[in-house]
């Protein structure tokens, strides 16, 4: 009953927001989408990959490029663009294999620097520094014009994409990937082959992020070099972690968190950038592992509280001792 | 010759501001394990608050809005330090990394608060613009960043090798628990680094004020550091960072002199591929290249 | 446990939902008997915040304010911050249309955000008078609701090509610029020029970018491709590095610079260690008068009542909160003369109207046509010999952007 409601709620929203918080949840639905592509790597397989801006920046070109010089409809350039990123990212996996720890991390930060300069430098392809604005996608004779009609094409995609990401993490691949990442030695000597789950996760993490460019130059409309930046893959590692590593629901939840977050300060203007810094260090102070262990944390220790005042009605002091804060480690469970 | 020597002399100079930051990194880095986002800002503060110190608000003289200065950037790092990144020891790395871009982010935002974001010149501190050595056109400023740089990274070495304390933070970061029972303060051990690499990176900035105009996104320089700590071999490895830093601005300086300027800023990426294809660990790191609890 | 979680989210988002207000948006004019709504947007926050100053514009809006008003309306001005970023800007766009209901916009900081927002603005609408930023795509292709009435790129692009060429006997020009559209646009308009009015071709480009901090390989590029002038198209930070660094390695030749962020020249001396290399060094301005003139010494005092803590800033005041009055006031000129009863389609007709129309600030007056939407077609000179900021005075024509 209840998950229907939501669902109901969730279809109807479009019809209750104002335009321009319903151009808000259009960018959250394609964050989210980023985000659970992000976990996947970082949060299921260990592996700290900041090549997620660049993924997602050529998926947003392959798309908008593909529809403006050739006329694809985008039910063609959508996972055209997603394909793209998914090859460029296996093409990036295997060189990444070497790499472990920060040396990934910063590679893969250089990768995204060289996609944004390619980006800059070939004008003739990509408009360069000027940035690229995208037609609004059609389908037949139909014009995804408004941003209602947008809201449900990004809710569909966005959907599967998310029951798609929790179905594979429950499964074996993602069962086998959270070995690999607690420990690659215990797995290998159980005959897993690291190196194939390893190149399993950066290539559906990059299949996601080609998803959400793409659905980004559809509901943004207008694509810019940065897009494969230092700020944006900034972005979504504050979603991940913001929510969780190694949760799908998580990443959800935290990519609608941080971009309400960044329109409800909108109005502190210059002072925003400091209100951000400090809302970020709060929260990661007080909730290192993410909303959802972080607020069960608080719940149970108020439970904790309640419940040992009930048994303990002359309000003696009670040594329950501190809940332990959940192991990330254990993903969603 | 005279053309490839003079790129080789200005790029000694970048890099010394490099490898300033850079070691200022691998020092966080060796105490804690934490790798520090803010450290591009505590040289735009160190910046900022010198040369404001000096010309508005206060009118102090060289050596005071100095040590102002240098006590801002230590005392900003170690408040870093203590209030945000202690509580995290345990957390996976990935949020401590995100918390100190938070601090970044209040570093930056606060600085353009106060002193706005229009760029800022300060008049040099030397009358005479420029020396020539050997047919060199080396100036005076940047002379001086060489000698304070290497003269610097020499005390440096001094004094992790042959002080007690220096010896003491060696001790932290090999191996914390046995420092613990050898009776060091390791906490307080943990602040000495972080306030130590401060003072390194507002350095950067107070000698790098008078030859470009101060920004609160000046410590975008925070990238060129990590590129120098990559190819110079890991984020743990300080004399690699020092050569990373030297060897990166030189090859940015030849990479623009003899190839294209328009590749200038792309050089820093292009070399982190390239030693990283060729040596996974970075050119003079020592393995280690798989760090588990770096996400869980 | 999962089901009652997210039907825990789902309630929130309803519950926000009904915050956010309703989503049926009626059709809002931003006029009512005793306001004017004007929206605004820029970036305050972030890397780009540096164009983002709109108290020029608050202060030219206060001024009409102060003296009753438009036909007998207070303009209120509504700023949104966009934080560089076109997703935010596109955001502010669609707050200040949809939720605040705008008049017109007279926002824009950045080009990137600003190109960002434009095809939001062409569909909603309604009408955009550029703030500040100078690019002129953003009027292209031709839409009736857009105008640009500031110095272009392109227009800064051929004043600096005419005038180099009084300049360079050997009509040999190098061109110094950074990997962006900023840079593209003044580099293309001005060796479009060169060519066709002059038929002189650069003798070499070189690129530094806005963040370096050593400018040598330039210098030395620059020096060994033996020109007679050099155009610094930069903003002022980089430019400073490449003045500075060719003053020291003796190169003694004419640099012009770019509109951009130039400052008041006591800045400029310690940007470019003294006076000495100042007497080289020119920019292209669309001012009658410099900062420094004493035309501007009445706005610096309201400047510094109405934000004094702004005010305080090292720098301040800069020339960019300078050219918002004139653009502001061309905005005020059309309120004013679509009359009493205002629409939208009024205050576009009334924009086309202008003729040769003279803000007081700037140099070049403003016209508009039904066909052409670009307000500025030429741009004067500023020498700095002697530490003294002098405009030169002669007027530069250039040819008005198509659309």
């Amino acid at each position: 009953m209840l998950p229907v409601t939501g669902a109901g709620l969730v279809l109807l929203l479009p019809h209750v927001l104002a335009p321009y918080w319903l151009f808000i949840a259009n960018l959250a639905l394609i964050y989210a989408v980023a985000a659970v592509g992000l976990n996947i790597i970082l949060g299921f397989s260990g592996q700290f990959s900041l090549a997620h801006a660049a993924f997602y920046a050529l998926g947003a070109y392959t798309t908008a490029l593909l529809t403006i010089k050739l006329g694809a409809p985008f039910w063609l350039s959508l996972p055209a663009g997603a394909v793209t990123a998914t090859v460029i990212g296996a093409l990036v996996a295997i060189p990444a294999l070497r790499l472990g720890g920060l040396f990934l991390a910063m590679a893969t930060f250089a990768f995204n620097q060289t996609v944004e300069w390619i980006l800059l430098q070939w004008v003739g392809l990509t408009s360069g520094p000027d940035g690229l604005p995208v037609p609004r996608p059609a389908l037949g004779a139909f014009v995804f014009a408004s941003d209602v009609s947008l809201y449900y094409l990004a809710l569909v995609v966005a959907s599967a994409l998310i029951l798609a990401a929790s179905r594979i993490t429950r499964s074996r691949i993602g069962r086998t990937l959270i070995a690999v990442r607690d420990s690659s030695v215990a797995a290998r000597s159980l005959g897993v082959d690291v190196e194939r789950y390893r190149i399993v996760a950066f290539v559906l993490s990059a299949f996601y992020a080609g998803v959400a460019g793409g659905l980004y130059a559809n509901v943004v409309l207008f694509l810019f070099p940065a897009m494969s930046g230092l700020l944006q893959v900034t972005l979504f590692l504050l979603m991940v972690i913001i929510g969780g590593l190694g949760s799908v629901a998580g990443a959800v939840w935290g990519a609608v968190v941080l971009t309400g977050v960044s329109e409800v300060i909108r109005s502190f203007k210059a002072l925003q950038e400091v209100v951000y810094g400090v809302l970020l260090v709060l929260f990661i102070v007080f909730m290192p592992h993410g909303i959802g262990p972080g607020l069960r944390t608080a719940v149970g220790r108020l439970r904790e509280r309640v419940r040992s005042r009930g048994l303990e009605p002359w309000g003696l002091p009670v040594t329950a001792g501190k809940p332990r804060p959940e192991d990330p480690a254990d993903g969603q469970r | 010759m005279t053309f490839f020597l003079q790129l080789v002399v200005s790029g000694l100079i970048n890099g010394c501001l490099y490898a300033l930051l850079a070691v200022g990194i691998a020092m966080i880095f060796k105490a804690t394990q934490i790798v520090n986002f803010a450290q591009g800002e505590l040289f735009m503060l160190g910046a900022y608050v010198h040369f404001l110190g000096m010309l508005t608000a206060l009118r102090l003289p060289f050596l005071p809005a100095l040590a102002l200065s240098l006590a801002a950037a230590a005392v900003t790092a170690a408040l870093a330090e203590r209030l945000v990144c202690r509580p995290l020891l345990g957390a996976p790395i990935v949020s401590v990394v995100i918390a100190t871009i938070g601090v970044s982010f209040i570093l930056k935002g606060g600085v353009r608060l106060v002193w706005g974001s229009v760029p800022l010149p300060f008049r040099p501190l030397f009358e005479t613009r420029t020396v020539m050595l050997g047919g060199l056109v080396v100036s005076t400023q940047g002379l001086v960043i060489i000698c304070t740089g290497l003269g610097l990274l020499g005390l440096l070495y001094v004094f992790f090798q042959f002080t007690k304390l220096g010896k003491m933070m060696r001790a932290t970061s090999e191996n914390r628990t046995a420092a613990v029972l050898m009776g060091i303060n390791v906490k307080r051990m943990f602040s000495l680094a972080w306030a130590l690499s401060a003072v390194l990176a507002a350095v950067g900035g107070i000698l790098i004020g008078p030859l470009v105009q101060l920004e609160p996104e000046m410590g975008i320089i925070l990238i060129a550091a990590f590129a120098a700590l990559i190819i110079g071999g890991g984020f743990g490895n300080l004399a690699g960072a020092a050569v990373g830093g030297m060897l990166l601005g030189v090859v940015e300086n030849l990479v623009s002199g003899y190839i294209s300027t328009a590749l200038q800023s792309l050089t820093p990426f292009v070399l982190i591929v390239v030693v990283l294809a060729i040596r996974p660990t970075g050119l003079f790191g020592r393995g280690e290249v798989y760090r588990s609890h770096l996400v869980s | 446990m999962k089901n009652r979680a997210s039907a825990i989210g789902a309630a929130c988002l309803v519950v926000l939902a009904l915050l956010v207000g309703p989503a049926a948006a009626q059709e809002r004019t931003g006029v009512s008997d005793d306001t004017i709504l004007i929206g605004g947007f820029a970036a305050m926050s972030g890397p780009l915040s540096v164009y983002a100053n709109h108290q020029g514009a608050m202060m030219a809006y206060e001024e009409i304010n102060d003296k009753g008003g438009i036909h007998g309306r207070k303009v209120k001005y509504l700023f949104e911050d966009t934080g560089g970023e076109p997703a935010k800007a596109v955001a502010a766009v669609k707050k200040l249309v949809h939720t605040d209901g705008v008049f017109l916009i007279h926002g824009g900081g950045a080009a990137v955000e600003s190109r960002g927002v434009r095809p939001f603005v062409v569909e909603a609408k309604i009408p955009w008078v550029v703030l500040q930023a100078v690019g002129t795509d953003l009027a292209r292709p031709f839409s009736p609701y857009v105008f640009q009435p500031n110095l272009t790129q392109h227009t800064a692009g051929e004043v600096a090509a005419d005038f180099s060429m009084e300049l360079a006997k050997n009509k040999r020009i190098a061109i110094v610029r950074p990997n962006d559209e900023w840079g593209r646009e003044v580099h293309e308009a001005t060796a479009r020029r060169l060519k066709e009015k002059h038929g002189v071709e650069a003798v070499t480009v070189e690129y530094l970018e806005h963040t370096a901090t050593d400018a040598t390989a330039q210098v030395l590029k620059v020096k060994a491709a033996n020109p007679d002038v050099i155009l610094v198209f930069q903003l002022i930070k980089a430019a400073s590095l490449f003045w500075r660094t060719a003053y020291d390695h003796g190169i003694r030749l004419p640099m012009i610079g770019q509109t951009g962020a130039m400052v008041r020249a006591e800045l400029m001396r310690d940007g470019v260690g003294g006076c000495a290399p100042l007497d080289y060094i020119y920019t292209v301005t669309n001012t009658v008068h410099t900062v420094e003139h004493p035309y501007w010494a009445e706005w610096n005092e309201k400047f510094k009542k109405k934000f004094p803590l702004f005010a305080q800033q090292p720098g301040q005041p800069a020339s960019t909160w300078m050219n918002q009055i004139g653009s502001a006031r061309i905005v005020i000129e059309g309120l004013q003369r679509a009359g009493k009863d205002l629409t939208r389609e009024k205050f576009i007709a009334a924009l086309e109207s202008f003729r040769e129309f003279n803000n007081g600030v700037n140099n070049s007056p403003s016209t508009f046509s039904s066909t052409n939407h670009f307000g500025t077609a030429g741009a004067q000179v500023v020498s700095y010999k002697g530490c003294k900021m002098q405009n030169q005075g002669k007027f530069y024509p250039s040819s008005r952007p198509s659309h």
